[in-house]
C-alpha cells in the first residue's frame, strides 16, 4: 500500500468536521476503550501478565534471528513451506507465483495487516485472480475501495446506511437496513466465496517457534473457514510476530484479546500446525508461511525503536488515544493508525514524508498505559521527533524548517540567562498589552499565532514570580 | 526446562482435571454462558440424548451431521434424534460411492456440511476460565462440522475440563513432544459474531449463530 | 520438537522499562519531614502565573516549611525536547542542573516539568555520564507539589474550607508519567465545604501538549472542546488542575466561549482554603 503520510493534516482536518466520522469515533471511548479497562480489572494478576508479555516479546525480538530460524525449521518439519520475503515485492511474487502455478481462480482472505502492506488484493486483481476479503469489516472496505480505519475494526467509520448501499450494490440492488439483515446479506455473499475458493491468505496473530505453529484469533469464524475449506493456505506474517513457546500462548492470548475488544476470549482461536493430516475430512493440503521483513529490520537495528516490534496488533493504543479519536484512521496515511502507526509508519515508509506523524500527539501517555505489552510509545515518538529535526543519520530524511530552528535557538538564548528571560517576558508584555483586554489577547504573535484560532492567550504577568518573591523576602527582612 | 518437566506438568494438569472435576464443570457452566453458549445440564446418558433431541425440536433442526466422539455413541444420540425426526448422520461415514475414497468423498462431505442444519460434536477438552470448547480436528472430527452449519451442539463430559488456557497449552506441549499432536486445534467460545456494522453485535456471520453446550455429569 | 525454556520472564531477566517514575528515593530524609525546600517554580508560572508560585510558598510556609528560590532559574528544557530539538534542550537542561544541584528537596508545581527532569533527563544525557549522574542526583530530590505535600510532609488534611463547586482535571504527565493521582485527590477531598463535581473523562488529555497546541491547533482545539464540554456539564464554578500549561489552554478556551468558570492551580485552591488559618497574606 502506497503511503499517504504527507496528507495527515489535510485528512485530519476533513475528518474533524465530518459529523458521521466524529460520531463513529466517539463510540470508541465507551466501546473498545472502556471494554479493555473492564476486562483488565476483571483479570487476575493483570499487571503481572502484562509484564510477562513484555518480557516475552522483548526477549524474542532480541533473539529474533534464532526464533525465526527455529520457526521455519519446525514449519517445514510439519509439512509446511516457508518463504522469507525481504520486502512486499518479494512476498507478492511468491504468493502470485504459487497461485498461478496451482491454477488458483479465487482467493479468500482473512484479516492480515501485512497483506495490506503488500497491497495483495490489487496484485491478485492485476493477475486475473479474484480475491475476496472475508472479515466483514475488511469486506465492507474492500467494496468501498478504501483502506482500514482501525486495526481491529477496519470499517468502524462506516455508518449502517453506507454499509446498506455497499452491500446492495453487490446484491444487484436488494437493500437491507437492519444490522442483522445486512450481516446475513454479507454472509450469503461470502458463503459462495468460501466454498469455491482454491486458496486462502490469512494473517498470523502469533507464530510459535517451538512447534512451527501459527495462531489465528477471530470472532467471525472467517479465519477458520479460510483454513478449512480451500486446498491451499498461505499465511503472511510480519517477522516480529513470533513467540518462542506454546507455553507463551496462554498469557499472550489473554492480554491480546482483552486489550483488543474487552472479551475474555474471542469466539475462535485456531492453532495450525501444518497442512491437514491426510485422513482428515477437510482442511488444506498445502500450508505456506510467508515471513515478511519490509523494513522491520530497520526497526530492529535501531535500539531506540526496536521496542516497536513488540507490538501484538491489538489496537488498544488507538482506542486510548485522544488524537486518534478525533482524526481517525485514514489520517495516518498507511496500514497502521494511531500511536503505533505514528511510529512504525515513518520508520518503515520514510521519515521525511511522514514527519507530521510523530508530532500528532500530546504525549499524554494513554497509549502506553493501554498497551498489553507495555510498549513505551511516547518515548519512541520523542525519539522520532529528535530524528526529524536533527538526529536521523540520513540528512535527506530530516525536515526542520529554518524558521523553526531559529525559534528554538532564540528560545535557548533567552532561557540561558535569567536577565534575558525576564527582559523577554517584560518586553513581550509591553508590546502586547495595548492589544489585550482584561489580561488576554485574542490574537497571539508568532510563533504562537496558531493558539488564538480558538483560545485566548494570556499576557505575561506584570511582575515575574522571582520579582514578587524577592520583594516578599525583603519586606520580611525589613520587618525583622 | 526439560522434557521431564513438561511431562511432569502435564501429569499435574491431568490430576487437577480429575480432582476438581465437579468445580471445573460448574465454572465452565458459568463462563460458557457468559461467552454466549446456551448451556444445558444432563446427569445421565439418557438426559444428554433427551436434551439434544429437545434442542433439535425447539430449533427446527431437521438434518444434522455428527463427529465420531465416543461420548455421542455412549449416549446413543442417533436413536434419540431419529425418534425426533432428525436425519442424523456420522460425517465420516458419508460416502460418494462404493469405493469410499477420501477424494471423491470430500466433495460429498463439503456439500453435506454446508447444507446441514446442525453440527454435533463431543469435546476433546473444555476450558473453565473462558467458557471454551477445544476440538482437535482429525479423522472423524471435521473442521467444518462445528463451523459451517448454523447450529452447533457440543457434549462436554465431566472430567475433561481444564482450569485455564495455560493448562491447555501444557497438554498441547506434551502431545507435541510425544509427536502426537493434531494438525490443528480449535478453541470455540460462543457463536460466530461480528460488531463491524456500527458496533451492533450480530451472531452467525460465518459460523454458527447459536451454539449449545450440554454438560454431561 | 526442541524445547524452549518457557516462562521467559523467569529465565531471562530483562531490564524493566522504568517509564513510570517511582516516588524519588531521598536518602537524606530521616524520620522527620523536611523543613526547607528549594522551589523550582517553572518558566510558565514565573512569567505568566506568578500567583501559583505565591500560593505554593504560602501553603508550604503555613506548614512550617521554609522556601528557597534559586534565583537564576529559567526552564527545565522540556519545550525544546518535546519538539525534537535535543541539543537546544540539553543546553538549557545543563543550566538547570547547575542551578539546582545541591541538597534538600526541590518542589515544583508542575507534573510535566518534574517528569522532564526525573524521567527524561536520563534519556537526554544517556551518553554523558557526568551529566547523567548529576541529573540522577537532582532528580532524586525533585517532587511535584501535591506529591511532596502528601508523601513527604504526610499532609492529607490541611484543615481548610471553601464554599465552592469545583471540578478536577487530571493532567496527563502528573497522572501517567509520575503516577501522582491519589495525592491531589486526597488533598482536594479534605477541604470542607467543597462541592466536588465528578468530571466525565477526567483522565483524557485536554489537548495542550506544549507546542502541539500551536503545531496542530485544529486537533488541539477538537480535544479542548471535548474537555470543556465535559467541564461545563459539571456546572462547577471552578476548574482545578495541576499543570499551568493545561490551565492556560483550558482557561483560554473557556474565556473564548465567554464562560465565567475560573481555572486555578491546586496550590491556589489549597492557599485559598487555608488562608484563614493564618494572618499572613501574600503580596
Amino acid at each position: 500500500m502506497k503511503p499517504q503520510t504527507k496528507e495527515f493534516r489535510r485528512v485530519a482536518a476533513k475528518t474533524m468536521v465530518d459529523p458521521r466520522l466524529q460520531k463513529a469515533l466517539e463510540g470508541v471511548y465507551n466501546g473498545f476503550y472502556k471494554g479493555r479497562i473492564a476486562a483488565a480489572e476483571a483479570t487476575d494478576r493483570w499487571e503481572e501478565q502484562r509484564e510477562q508479555g513484555r518480557a516475552i516479546k522483548e526477549h524474542t525480538i532480541n533473539h529474533l534471528d534464532y526464533y525465526l530460524e527455529l520457526l521455519a525449521d519446525n514449519v517445514e518439519k510439519h509439512g509446511g513451506r516457508v518463504f522469507f520475503a525481504a520486502d512486499v515485492d518479494a512476498a507478492n511474487k511468491y504468493v502470485i507465483d504459487l497461485a498461478l502455478s496451482r491454477s488458483v481462480k479465487t482467493v479468500i482472505k482473512s484479516k492480515s495487516m501485512v497483506s495490506e502492506e503488500m497491497g495483495l488484493n490489487h496484485v491478485f486483481e492485476q493477475n486475473g485472480i479474484e480475491s475476496v476479503e472475508t472479515d466483514l469489516g475488511e469486506y465492507i472496505i474492500q467494496l468501498a475501495g478504501e483502506t482500514p480505519y482501525h486495526l481491529i475494526a477496519p470499517a468502524i467509520h462506516k455508518s449502517r446506511d453506507q454499509v446498506s448501499d455497499l452491500l446492495a450494490a453487490k446484491a444487484g440492488g436488494e437493500r437491507k437496513e437492519r444490522a442483522e439483515d445486512l450481516t446475513m446479506q454479507a454472509r450469503a455473499q461470502l458463503r459462495e466465496a468460501f466454498q469455491k475458493a482454491d486458496m486462502s491468505v490469512t494473517g498470523v496473530n502469533f507464530a510459535v517457534a517451538e512447534s512451527g505453529s501459527i495462531v489465528l484469533v477471530t470472532n467471525e469464524g472467517n479465519g477458520r473457514m479460510a483454513t478449512s475449506a480451500p486446498r491451499i493456505h498461505v499465511a503472511c506474517m510480519g517477522m516480529e510476530k513470533v513467540v518462542p513457546s506454546v507455553q507463551d500462548l496462554g498469557t499472550m492470548l489473554r492480554i491480546l484479546i482483552r486489550s483488543a475488544t474487552g472479551q475474555r476470549i474471542s469466539s475462535y482461536v485456531t492453532m495450525i500446525n501444518g497442512p491437514r493430516a491426510p485422513e482428515e475430512e477437510d482442511g488444506p493440503e498445502e500450508f505456506h508461511l510467508v515471513i515478511v521483513d519490509n523494513g522491520r529490520s530497520k526497526l530492529l537495528a535501531d535500539p531506540a525503536l526496536r521496542e516497536a516490534l513488540n507490538c501484538i496488533r491489538c489496537g488498544a493504543c488507538m482506542n486510548a488515544c485522544p488524537v486518534y479519536r478525533k482524526v481517525g484512521g485514514h489520517s495516518y496515511g498507511w496500514v497502521y493508525p494511531g500511536p503505533i502507526g505514528a511510529i512504525v509508519t515513518p520508520a518503515l515508509t520514510g521519515l521525511k514524508q511522514g514527519k507530521d506523524l510523530p508530532y500528532a500527539s500530546t504525549l499524554c501517555g494513554a497509549c502506553r498505559e493501554a498497551c498489553p505489552v507495555k510498549i513505551d510509545l511516547p518515548r519512541m515518538l520523542l525519539e522520532l521527533r529528535g530524528q526529524v529535526t536533527e538526529g536521523h543519520p540520513d540528512p535527506t530524511q530530516r525536515s526542520s524548517s529554518f524558521a523553526e530552528r531559529i525559534v528554538w535557538k532564540a528560545w535557548r538564548f533567552g532561557m540561558s540567562s535569567r536577565g534575558r528571560f525576564d527582559l523577554g517576558a517584560r518586553a513581550a508584555r509591553a508590546v502586547l498589552k495595548p492589544l489585550s483586554v482584561g489580561g488576554w489577547l485574542r490574537r497571539s504573535p508568532p510563533p504562537v499565532s496558531g493558539w488564538t484560532s480558538s483560545r485566548d492567550f494570556p499576557l505575561p504577568a506584570s511582575e515575574s514570580f522571582r520579582a514578587k518573591f524577592k520583594r516578599r523576602q525583603s519586606k520580611r527582612a525589613g520587618k525583622k | 526446562m526439560s522434557r521431564e518437566d513438561v511431562l511432569d506438568q502435564a501429569q499435574r494438569v491431568r490430576s487437577v482435571m480429575a480432582e476438581r472435576a465437579g468445580d471445573l464443570l460448574e465454572s465452565l457452566a458459568e463462563h460458557a454462558a457468559i461467552a454466549g453458549w446456551i448451556v444445558h445440564r444432563a446427569g445421565t446418558a439418557e438426559n444428554v440424548a433427551d436434551v439434544a433431541a429437545a434442542i433439535c425440536r425447539n430449533a427446527g433442526i431437521k438434518t444434522a451431521l455428527r463427529s465420531t466422539h465416543s461420548v455421542l455413541e455412549q449416549v446413543k444420540i442417533d436413536s434419540s434424534l431419529h425418534s425426533g425426526g432428525v436425519d442424523i448422520r456420522v460425517m465420516e461415514r458419508l460416502q460418494a460411492g462404493p469405493g469410499n475414497e477420501v477424494e471423491t468423498n470430500r466433495g460429498v462431505l463439503r456439500r453435506a456440511v454446508f447444507s446441514a442444519d446442525a453440527g454435533i460434536t463431543g469435546g476433546d477438552y473444555a476450558i473453565a476460565e473462558t467458557g471454551t470448547l477445544v476440538l482437535h480436528p482429525r479423522r472423524g472430527v471435521s473442521r467444518l462440522l462445528s463451523l459451517a452449519p448454523p447450529r452447533h451442539i457440543a457434549v462436554v463430559e465431566r472430567g475433561t475440563v481444564l482450569p485455564s488456557l495455560d493448562e491447555l497449552f501444557v497438554l498441547e506441549r506434551e502431545s507435541m513432544l510425544r509427536g502426537a499432536s493434531a494438525a490443528s486445534m480449535n478453541l470455540i467460545s460462543g457463536p460466530s459474531r461480528t460488531g463491524d456494522i456500527e458496533g451492533t453485535i450480530v451472531t452467525g456471520i460465518h459460523g454458527p449463530l447459536e451454539v449449545h453446550m450440554i454438560l454431561f455429569g | 520438537m526442541p524445547l524452549i525454556g518457557h516462562v521467559i520472564a523467569q529465565r531471562y531477566d530483562s531490564d524493566t522499562l522504568s517509564y513510570m517514575s517511582a516516588t524519588p528515593n531521598n536518602p537524606s530524609l530521616g524520620v522527620s519531614p523536611p523543613t526547607r525546600v528549594s522551589l523550582f517554580v517553572t518558566c510558565l508560572v514565573d512569567q505568566f502565573y506568578p500567583q501559583v508560585g505565591e500560593s505554593v510558598v504560602n501553603v508550604l510556609e503555613r506548614l512550617g516549611v521554609d522556601v528557597d528560590f534559586p534565583e537564576g532559574q529559567t526552564c527545565c528544557g522540556q519545550p525544546a525536547f518535546n519538539s525534537g530539538y535535543r541539543s537546544d534542550a540539553r543546553a538549557v537542561a545543563k543550566r538547570f542542573l547547575g542551578i539546582f544541584d545541591g541538597d534538600g528537596p526541590i518542589v515544583t508545581p508542575s507534573g510535566s516539568c518534574a517528569a522532564m527532569v526525573r524521567n527524561f533527563y536520563p534519556e537526554l544525557f544517556h551518553d554523558e555520564p557526568a551529566e547523567l549522574e548529576r541529573a540522577n542526583r537532582v532528580g532524586e530530590r525533585l517532587y511535584e507539589f501535591s506529591e511532596f505535600m502528601v508523601d513527604m510532609l504526610g499532609q492529607t488534611d490541611l484543615g481548610g474550607s471553601i464554599d465552592e463547586s469545583v471540578a478536577y482535571h487530571r493532567c496527563c504527565h502528573l497522572l501517567r508519567e509520575l503516577g501522582v493521582d491519589a495525592q491531589p485527590s486526597s488533598l482536594i477531598q479534605s477541604i470542607r465545604g467543597l462541592d466536588i463535581r465528578p468530571l466525565e473523562r477526567s483522565e483524557v488529555c485536554c489537548g495542550f501538549g506544549g507546542a502541539f497546541a500551536v503545531k496542530m491547533p485544529d486537533v488541539s482545539t477538537a480535544m479542548l472542546d471535548e474537555k470543556l464540554d465535559n467541564v461545563l456539564n459539571t456546572g462547577a464554578k471552578t476548574l482545578v488542575a495541576g499543570d499551568t500549561g493545561c490551565i492556560m489552554h483550558m482557561a483560554g478556551g473557556l474565556r473564548r466561549r465567554g464562560s465565567n468558570v475560573q481555572v486555578i492551580h491546586l496550590a491556589e485552591l489549597l492557599d485559598r482554603a487555608t488562608s484563614a488559618n493564618t494572618a499572613e497574606r501574600s503580596i
